[in-house]
């Protein structure tokens, strides 16, 4: 370490009265030991170097969102699910055409405008990224309906006042293995999800997203459940969750690599449609 | 970390020594928590390694699922062993929310203690816990306010259990015992002992299915001191889970559970002049 030396030790004496110059000098003279980026008090052969700054100190950040509504329609963006009489999402298993059993990783997810954005990384080797989020929706019904919608049309109520939906199956919802669900909000960056952060959703309740015919289409929630739903978080990435998220290690880049790196909320379901409303995303490199 | 001193102050004023001596007081964990004081940093000095964040899932890795969460408090009784938060009255029997020991600290589901530590069976490796290892009894940056911790959690989640009907057309999905829902929370351990931050509860109505719970606190100093006021080292910070129960709760009823699936927790130290 450099010796700090006071040039003027007696300015600012007791009963001295120092000059504008002596006062600003002594100003900077505090300011480095404050560690301010001065060479003044430096060896002539120090360098200033990456190392010196410490992790943390330096950050960049942006974030994007929207309010407007955006409807995913189960049948338009995701057309091989919606004639299926039942699908399956499995973690870690993967397509068996007799059993409708899909991997999660197979599942088509899109993008959800609002929820992407390109973090630019300016540091060499960034300590760690933190990624928040915030969406909320409606739930719509479920394509896969218990009874034949094309015969009933947009009706989510059968004859008898029940409700055509069947959020939780396989195993029924007391079961401990409740694996089965109609849709899928998931992490991606670099376009590889997360193995874990993810949030399942089920087909709506009631008549939350509105059919163009409200005659067919009549607000009755039956199930005391609310299809209003949301899903927050701040994901901070560091070294070691990159290596433990599976898919960045092998090809894609790390996000905490120097560049542009992609990073976006996707979804999947098989509900008629889900209604995105205001989302939000975050991201804050630091070095 | 030292305040700037006015250099027109003459009482105030140190020669070149003093002020470093001053200046020198930035310890390590100053340091690793972003303190610019490129003087005090070694050419071979790294952060201290640990992990930010934590994340994680129910069931087995091929299946991610749910694990109910239950309170297995008896109804009526003392709050002693067994009989914690969500039937505990603070007005006639006071103390903190939740305190229990380190080695019981309640990890994963069918907690006896009321709050519960989320983890996949149940295990301290698979939980919702970070390590923190900020000491707040005198020294640092944390300790004088100028560093904290703002934590997120998040956890799926699906209400179900007791005497519930099915989820078919029309019925009804929950039952009396379950309708208040559950409560997220931030717990922190303190020199072996887990507090709740009140602060931090996120109370949900039990009408849950299949959906997910959040909530957020910044953990400071000062905070830890409301748990501990004598403590010495905030060494965790975990994400814990609780459920209420109705007020009528009788004996031989099921207890008020709640499933969860995937979940996340994370960690983001930073140093600010005004935590």
């Amino acid at each position: 370490m450099a010796t700090i030396t006071d040039p003027s030790p007696t300015d600012f004496a007791t009963g001295a009265v120092p000059t504008g110059d002596q006062a600003n000098a002594k100003v900077g003279l505090l300011g480095e030991t404050d560690g301010r980026l001065d060479t003044s008090n430096m060896a002539a052969t120090t360098k200033f170097r990456q190392h010196h700054v410490q992790h943390g100190t330096f950050t960049r950040n942006r974030s994007s969102g929207a309010t407007a509504n955006v409807d995913f329609l189960g049948d338009l963006l995701f057309p091989q699910f919606s004639k299926l009489s039942s699908l399956v999402v499995a973690p870690k298993l993967y397509t068996d055409a007799a059993d409708n059993t899909y991997g999660i990783d197979e599942l088509d997810y899109v993008p959800i405008p609002g929820l992407c954005e390109v973090m630019e990384n300016p540091y060499t080797t960034a300590s760690r990224v933190r990624i928040t989020w915030r969406v909320s929706m409606y739930l719509g019904t479920d394509v896969n309906s218990l009874v034949d919608l094309t015969t009933d049309g947009e009706q989510r109520w059968n004859s008898f006042g029940n409700l055509k939906v069947h959020p939780v199956s396989e195993g029924g919802p007391r079961s401990a293995m409740c694996y089965v669900t109609s849709g899928v909000l998931r992490l991606f960056v670099n376009g590889v999800a997360h193995p874990t952060l993810l949030r399942r959703y089920r087909s709506g309740f009631s008549s939350a997203v509105p059919s163009t015919d409200y005659t067919k289409s009549e607000a009755q929630n039956y199930a005391g459940q609310t299809d209003f739903q949301v899903w927050e978080f701040s994901a901070v990435i560091d070294s070691a969750q990159v290596t433990a998220w599976e898919g960045l290690t092998s090809g894609k880049p790390s996000p905490l690599s120097k560049g542009s790196h992609t990073v976006s909320i996707r979804c999947f379901h098989t509900n008629r449609a889900v209604r995105f409303k205001t989302r939000y995303i975050d991201w804050t490199y630091s070095r | 970390m030292p305040q700037d001193q006015d250099p027109f102050n003459t009482a105030s004023l140190q020669g070149p020594a003093g002020i470093i001596a001053s200046y020198n007081a930035l310890d390590e964990e100053s340091m690793a928590r972003g303190a610019i004081n490129w003087r005090h940093a070694p050419a071979s000095y790294k952060l201290v390694g640990g992990s930010h964040s934590a994340f994680g899932l129910h069931g087995p890795a091929a299946h991610p699922g749910y694990e109910v969460y239950r309170n297995w408090a008896p109804v009526g009784a003392s709050p002693s062993a067994g009989v914690p938060f969500p039937e505990w009255d603070p007005v006639s029997f006071g103390g903190t929310v939740m305190c229990a020991s380190g080695a019981g600290a309640p990890y994963g589901k069918n907690s006896v203690v009321g709050w519960s530590i989320i983890a996949k069976n149940n295990t301290v490796a698979t939980s919702a816990r970070i390590y923190a290892n900020m000491p707040y009894n005198g020294t640092g940056s944390f300790d004088q306010g100028e560093a904290a911790i703002d934590v997120s959690g998040y956890v799926e989640a699906c209400n179900a259990w007791g005497q519930q009907g099915d989820f078919s057309a029309g019925s009804g999905p929950y039952q009396d015992d379950a309708r208040m829902g559950p409560i997220l929370a931030v717990a922190l351990r303190i020199d072996g002992n887990w507090y709740i931050v009140p602060d931090s509860m996120a109370m949900y109505d039990g009408t849950l299915m299949v959906d997910s719970i959040h909530c957020r606190t910044r953990v400071t100093a000062a905070m830890c001191r409301t748990m501990d006021a004598t403590g010495v080292t905030l060494e965790y910070i975990a994400l814990a889970v609780t459920m209420r129960g109705d007020p009528d709760w009788e004996a031989g009823d099921a207890r008020a559970g709640i499933r969860l699936g995937c979940w996340g927790i994370s960690a983001d130290p930073f140093i600010g002049d005004a935590v």
